[in-house]
């Protein structure tokens, strides 16, 4: 078993991961967040497959457009708080108040 | 044991979410089996379309097969994508005013100093390379929608500072949109007086035409992904775009 094959298997173990984790996760923004990190993996799957036109075009495109487009959209529908407890959730004692609340 | 039985039982017979587990489970297994039994199939008869490109790459004008098939070989397949590009940015656009300049600069009070210092360093490397990529796509991977996405990111980096302003439904955005487009379907349709048939490049003008198309579709393509992108921005100096043109119908 070559090098190569162990980072092919962790390739595609961590896509299917990251792919679980995009749609799965509780946090909105977790999940665009993943899945702009499953288009950068997915750009180098097709560089390992041969594909770089493929490659070059999913980098861009599918990590880099798709990306910024699902946050401002995220942005414009997310409830937007108030100061106070914005300035709560960058604290890290609150975080996980991120995590719970579904956005 | 009967005692707990309900007898007159009126619900559905079966579980929907059981149902819909199992249809899900079978249709996936399906998939894979016919997935595996193709690929075990096929020794020797998976070489596609390769060796028939490679045969023809002399008569394409260009050298790297992929743009050869997206631009000469199977050139109204592009055409029509452009096409769809151009609806969803119809779809989309804003019903603004169109009177207003397509460009405009607007002086920020409150100015973010690393965002500002990263969009002098990277955008013009973005779009450096962009040019690049467009140039090479003759003959290595590249090509005009990597062009077009990448200037769509840079200018998504430059929206980032309310600073620019762009007016999408101003006469010059709105020619820019459909230039390649119309390029392309006026190539192609001069191309039937020509050569007799639609999008067959003349052998001695094919690269030339291939580059001309594709710098065209590099310019509609960032202009329509970073109309999409400003859609979702909910910008607060809306002076280009005033919000009373909004309800003149």
């Amino acid at each position: 078993m070559s090098l190569v094959m162990i980072f092919d298997a962790l390739l595609i173990f961590s896509m299917f991961t990251l792919g679980w984790m995009s749609i799965f996760s509780l946090s909105l923004f977790r999940c665009i967040v993943f899945f702009v990190c499953l288009g950068l993996l997915a750009a180098i799957a097709w560089g390992r497959l041969g594909a770089f036109d493929v490659a070059i075009a999913e980098a861009a495109i599918g990590a880099g457009i798709t990306g910024a487009l699902l946050l401002a959209a995220w942005n414009r529908i997310r409830p937007h708080r108030t100061k106070a407890i914005e300035l709560n959730v960058t604290n890290a004692k609150t975080s996980q108040k991120d995590t719970t609340e579904h956005v | 044991m009967f005692n707990t039985l309900n007898i007159e039982y009126d619900s559905p017979a079966v579980d929907k979410s059981a149902l819909s587990l199992i249809a899900s489970v079978l249709v996936a297994g399906f998939l894979l089996a016919v997935t595996i039994t193709i690929v075990l199939s096929d020794k020797g008869h998976n070489t596609g379309l390769a060796p028939l490109i490679t045969q023809n790459i002399e008569l394409s004008g260009v050298t790297n097969p992929v743009t050869a098939v997206l631009l000469n070989f199977r050139a109204y397949d592009t055409l029509l994508e452009i096409a769809v590009l151009l609806v969803v940015v119809l779809a989309i656009l804003p019903t603004r005013d169109h009177h207003a300049p397509f460009f405009k600069r607007i002086v920020v009070s409150k100015k973010n100093l690393v965002l500002s210092a990263l969009q002098r360093w990277i955008a013009p490397a973005v779009v450096v390379f962009a040019g690049y990529l467009l140039w090479a796509g003759a003959h290595q991977p590249g090509g005009a929608f990597q062009a077009g996405a990448l200037l769509a990111g840079a200018s998504v980096l430059m929206f980032q500072s309310d600073t620019y302003q762009v007016n999408y439904t101003s006469l010059m955005a709105r020619v820019l949109l459909v230039l390649s487009l119309v390029v392309f379907i006026t190539i192609g349709t001069a191309l039937i007086y020509f050569e007799g048939s639609l999008l067959t490049y003349p052998l001695a003008f094919s690269g030339l035409l291939i580059l001309l198309i594709e710098t065209c579709a590099t310019v509609s393509i960032t202009l329509a992904l970073a109309s999409l992108y400003s859609s979702f921005i909910v910008s607060e100096n809306t002076s280009v775009t005033d919000n009373k043109h909004r309800t003149i119908k």
